[in-house]
């Protein structure tokens, strides 16, 4: 009548086997796409801002972070998160056209208060660059942007001096032999002068 | 010296010696009682965990989780006396000490063991009455004026329906548990306790087997176990009677359902299994009957927990027609029974 | 069989100046403009005429920009053919009004008093036209309308009011503000009806009868969801719903935000069957787009959708058991240690247990592990065993079998007029399977069953359930041994989502029934409308019906094999 259920769960007392964990000493192992707290590659990083615009529940803000690479990210501004709203769906991994952003098998992001649980990019962060690194990324830096500037005088100067070489031309083609003779003096003393 | 001066008191004034005799044991019953209930409840934690693959308590008090009962009395002590607006207060405070009490006029009359001493041996009664089965099976129903006190008062429509059901329910199986009683004193020439368990030498779950079915379904029945337990069915009336009790009140009203599962095992173990009754064991034959009767006690305690984990609940209507239909005249064949084979054997 | 263009050409012909315009999308749907007066004539041909019993919802779309509310009825067959019509009707927005279909289908009920509660539509000859999802306060400021400006402020608790009532029990309420009323998010007149408590004390007659809640604050109601019984000693008299406790709004979250930016929220649907509701978001937007999934995603969709579905059953059925015996009644335990095997597998793959928002636009996020076709297999050899067993134990199970036999009747007429759909249709000996009838995905390939019983209690139902566990378990080891290696990702996909202007509709076979996501879009980066139609919708409403003449305790026992899910009927 009802011993098919007696005999159920006598066959499973017997077998001993206990399914539930005693959680802080053992925990789950968990599997390769398990999404958890992410995971922020700063050497990759180009601050472009694609995750803080996908993300649904507006929960990442682009803050200035000083210890990052100012070749690829201009602005030095990293991802900073905030777990309180986050409800982990990836769609920020999936969006990151640097590929930077990934999310790790940690879980346990418990704090006191609601600023415990807010994360800078300092805390997501991995790989991060040593002084030295970013010293000599600093020097590069510098050395791309006088190497730029440069690039833009002797550009713009290049553009002067055509321009006046076609005016100059043009000048010559109206005017006569003399007035162009002396016009072509006077303007050549002109512009050294 | 003080043992010939209390032979000495006893011999001269012997109602008074009785009276402060029954004053001890029952200051002890009363003390011991609530802390065996409150084991029972851990032994029932326990072995429905380990029936459903899963840990019982196990933080409180060490691996076990021992402590875990005491940390829930404690909790259930600081907690706030809520009496809500609109209910019948006196007897909204009385229901708890009804049943309390009920425990406590149980437990005087039933015997908890013996133990041999100069190879008599002496039962542990309090109050060892001549008509002490049929004390005790009445005394067991009272429990369920006591739920009805408690349903009817709270000013809750789903704690009057835990009383109605278990009104109903009782009456439907008070009479088949008192005819299996009856049958059993049928064929143990007395309606004593400790007569019926010295007079088993064949245990009567044996010679009656019908009889112990139908009173150990009863017995789940009148506790209150599964299945049977519409009173409090969570999932349709929430707590039944005790929906409206918080703090120390539910505690009395919790513990006391786990006292008279305690008692009424002891009942059916005394009845039916023979009591104490066992080749006394060479070493410890100052303990050996108490050794017999916790194993007894221990297998149908377990399987009480074991049917509560795998049964599921019958409707308030199958219930009493099983009460009605099926168990009555069962237990009138049973005694039948009884008076044939105790006349063939006489 | 007939086709969709045999219906519309039927249609032309007996009312040739109704339609305004009219075409046939994806081979099986008919869409069509319908003039507003003769909308219930032609319901009542098709019904009639062309067997179109089954009304499957309506959805209401504020086009603010031409000043029109649009309200599409979506009609369907109970298995004469597959054929889908979905009718639109167009009307002011001034004095919005549309003729109602409860004469013609009962289950239009509840459809029609959404819409009205949500965007004013008045629906005429509605018999109780009375908020469902919103509170008392909210009717009339009609939220879904595009240019709502916002709920009250309830937050400031100094501005609650105290009134001590003739019981004795202290009230709270808010009251507007001047600024609210004149920034016009608070109505200042209200539509006049009876409230709740008075419907219900109006049907009281007799001494001896009460009214028990077991409403939205009971031990082990599966959801909150307001059910009062009004009961003469142990039997029930009738019995009132009401739902709208846990109104998210998810329709209205979804018009704010882009395309991609939902699939996540309509996880939130219903969690237990959030990778079916993401397949039938990003179906009904593929067809707006025009693109197809490779055929890869497609066989890693339906592996996960029949993983799910079996998920789905085991927690149910558990759930159900806890109803009707108490919460230690071991073989839930026992479903739900098994329900873990699959867990693993599905978190193996998506990376999360329950909202998973893995199915986007052409495709899968991720592919299949290493070894996941060792563990799923083993997994399902286990669930197969133990499903055995739980079935013989249901059998053997004499106070289960009590409890059970003939508890909630529904006869096959009735359950296709209640509108309900999924198991406990199935249950009442009519075959209808989103697989079989509107083929998505790759079943048509497939090689399956659809289950069904005859006796409509709730014995059947919970049979039909596990029995569905079963064929889940045989179409994923025939997914398993087909499938190919390929992209999991369609070609030529824009970075930015912006659909053509259109509308598209889409069902899926959901574990509880047929669900449908009615997705309108105008071009730009935003939907304009979308629409959930869940199958518990149509369960709840049949609830009331069902319940009259059974016992308290029967109660539980039909809410619960009926298997529901609150989150997804009030969104």
């Amino acid at each position: 009548m009802v011993l098919k259920n007696l005999k159920m769960t006598l066959k499973r007392s017997m077998s001993g086997v206990e399914v539930t964990r005693l959680y802080p000493e053992k925990i789950m192992d968990l599997p390769e796409a398990e999404r958890g707290v992410h995971v922020l590659e700063i050497r990759k990083c180009i601050g472009c801002g694609a995750c803080a615009r996908i993300c649904p529940n507006d929960c990442i803000k682009l803050v200035p972070y000083a210890r990052g690479n100012p070749l690829k990210n201009k602005k030095l501004q990293y991802p900073e998160i905030d777990y309180g709203r986050c409800m982990f769906c990836g769609l920020c991994v999936d969006e990151c056209p640097a590929s930077c952003l990934t999310m790790s098998k940690v879980f346990e992001i418990a704090g006191w208060d609601r600023e415990d649980i807010v994360y800078s990019p300092e805390d997501i962060a991995v790989g991060f660059y040593s002084d030295q690194e970013l010293a000599e990324l600093a020097e590069e830096a510098k050395k791309a942007e006088e190497e730029k500037k440069r690039k833009a005088a002797e550009a713009a100067r290049l553009k002067k001096e055509k321009a006046a070489k076609e005016a100059a031309k043009a000048k010559g083609a109206e005017g006569g032999e003399k007035a162009s003779g002396e016009k072509a003096t006077k303007k050549s003393a002109g512009e050294t002068g | 010296m003080v043992l010939s001066a209390i032979t000495e008191f006893a011999a001269q004034e012997p109602k008074l010696y009785a009276l402060i005799l029954g004053l001890v044991g029952a200051a002890i019953i009363a003390s011991v009682i609530n802390v065996a209930a409150m084991a029972v409840v851990w032994l029932e934690r326990k072995v429905m965990g380990d029936l459903q693959a899963r840990y019982g308590p196990n933080r409180v008090g060490g691996r076990w989780g021992i402590l875990q009962l005491g940390a829930d009395a404690i909790k259930l002590f600081t907690k706030e006396d809520i009496i809500p607006r609109g209910a019948d207060k006196p007897v909204y405070v009385w229901a708890p000490i009804v049943a309390s009490a009920t425990t406590m006029l149980v437990a005087g009359a039933m015997p908890f063991g013996a133990v041999i001493i100069n190879g008599r041996e002496i039962p542990l009664v309090v109050a060892n009455m001549d008509i002490s089965a049929f004390y005790v099976e009445a005394a067991l129903s009272i429990m369920a004026i006591s739920a009805f006190m408690a349903g009817w008062s709270s000013n809750n429509k789903y704690s009057m329906l835990g009383a109605f059901r278990g009104i109903a329910r009782m009456i439907a199986y008070e009479v088949p548990m008192g005819i299996c009683v009856i049958s059993v004193a049928v064929m143990a020439h007395s309606l004593n306790l400790v007569e019926i368990v010295q007079a088993q030498d064949v245990w009567f779950a044996v010679a009656q087997p019908l009889g112990f079915v139908v009173f150990a379904i009863a017995l789940i029945t009148d506790l209150g176990r599964m299945p049977f337990d519409q009173t409090e069915a969570e999932e349709e009336i929430i707590a039944g009677y005790n929906t409206e009790y918080s703090g120390i009140r539910f505690g009395l009203l919790y513990f006391q359902e786990y006292n008279m599962m305690l008692l009424g095992s002891i009942l059916l173990v005394n009845l039916y299994l023979g009591g104490w009754n066992g080749p006394v064991i060479p070493v410890i034959s100052f303990l050996s009957p108490m050794v017999w009767f916790f194993m007894k006690l221990l297998i149908v305690l377990v399987a009480l927990i074991w049917v509560r984990v795998s049964l599921l609940r019958f409707r308030i209507d199958q219930v009493t027609d099983l009460g009605w239909k099926v168990l009555l005249p069962l237990s009138m064949v049973n005694l039948v029974w009884a008076v044939a084979v105790g006349l063939y054997f006489a | 069989m007939t086709t969709a263009n045999d219906v519309l050409s039927a249609l032309q012909s007996a009312f040739p100046g109704a339609i305004e315009e009219a075409k046939v999308a994806p081979e099986r749907q008919l869409w069509a403009t319908i003039k507003p007066d003769r909308i219930v004539d032609v319901c009542k041909y098709l019904r009639d005429n062309h067997s179109f019993d089954h009304y499957s919802g309506a959805a209401g779309v504020d086009r603010i920009n031409d000043g029109l509310f649009e309200v599409t009825e979506m009609l369907a067959s109970h298995g004469a053919h597959q054929v889908v019509a979905l009718l639109k009707v167009k009307t002011k927005r001034e004095n919005p009004s549309v003729k109602s279909l409860t004469g013609l289908y009962w289950n239009a009920n509840w459809y029609e008093r959404e819409i009205w509660e949500m965007l004013g539509i008045n629906f005429e000859g509605h018999p109780e036209l009375y908020p469902l999802l919103l509170s008392d306060e909210l009717v009339g400021v009609w939220p879904w309308r595009k240019d709502y400006k916002g709920y009250p402020d309830y937050n400031t608790a100094d501005r609650a009011i105290e009134k001590v009532n003739p019981e004795g029990y202290t009230d709270y309420s808010f009251g507007p503000t001047e600024a609210e009323i004149k920034a016009g998010t608070v109505p200042t007149e209200r539509p006049e009806y009876p409230t709740f408590r008075e419907r219900e004390e109006m049907e009281i007659k007799g001494e001896s009868e009460m009214i028990l809640h077991m409403g939205p604050q009971h031990a082990v109601v599966p959801g909150p969801f307001l059910l009062d019984i009004l009961v003469d000693g142990e039997r029930v008299k009738k019995a009132f719903l009401d739902v709208g406790y846990i109104h998210k709004g998810i329709e209205k979250i979804m018009e704010n935000r882009t395309y991609m930016q939902g699939i996540p929220i309509t996880d939130r649907l219903c969690y237990m069957a959030a990778l079916t509701n993401n397949e039938a978001y990003c179906g009904a937007v593929e067809r707006l787009l025009g693109i197809e999934a490779p055929e890869r995603a497609q066989y890693i969709r339906m592996i996960l959708e029949e993983l799910s579905r079996i998920q789905s059953h085991l927690l149910g059925t558990g759930e159900f058991l806890t109803l009707i015996g108490s919460a230690v009644f071991s073989p839930f335990l026992y479903m739900i240690i098994d329900r873990e095997d699959i867990l693993s597998c599905i978190e193996s793959v998506t990376g999360a247990r329950i909202n998973h928002s893995f199915v986007r636009f052409g495709g899968v996020r991720n592919d299949l592990p290493e070894g996941f076709k060792d563990m799923t297999l083993d997994a399902l050899k286990k669930i197969r065993l133990k499903t055995e067993e739980y079935k013989e134990l249901f059998l053997s199970d004499s106070i289960y079998r009590k409890r059970m036999e003939g508890v909630g009747v529904l006869t096959p007429a009735e359950a296709r007029r209640l509108g309900v759909s999924g198991p406990p249709l199935r249950a009442s000996d009519t075959p209808y399977d989103m697989r079989r009838e509107d083929p998505y995905l790759l079943y048509k390939d497939m090689d399956f069953e659809v289950i069904t019983r005859k006796e409509g209690d709730s014995r059947a139902r919970v049979e039909v359930r596990l029995d569905e566990i079963f064929e889940s378990c045989y179409i994923i080891e025939q997914c398993l041994d087909q499938i190919s290696d390929g992209p999991i990702m369609a070609e030529g996909l824009p970075k930015k989502i912006k659909p053509e202007p259109g509308e598209a509709y889409y069902r899926v076979e959901d574990h509880r029934g047929e669900m449908g996501f009615f997705v309108v879009s105008d071009g730009s980066e935003k939907p304009v409308k979308v629409k959930a139609r869940g199958p518990v919708y149509a369960y709840f409403q049949a609830l009331p019906p069902l319940l009259e003449g059974t016992y308290i305790a029967d109660v539980v026992a039909i809410a619960g094999s009926m298997d529901a899910c609150t989150s997804e009927v009030d969104r």
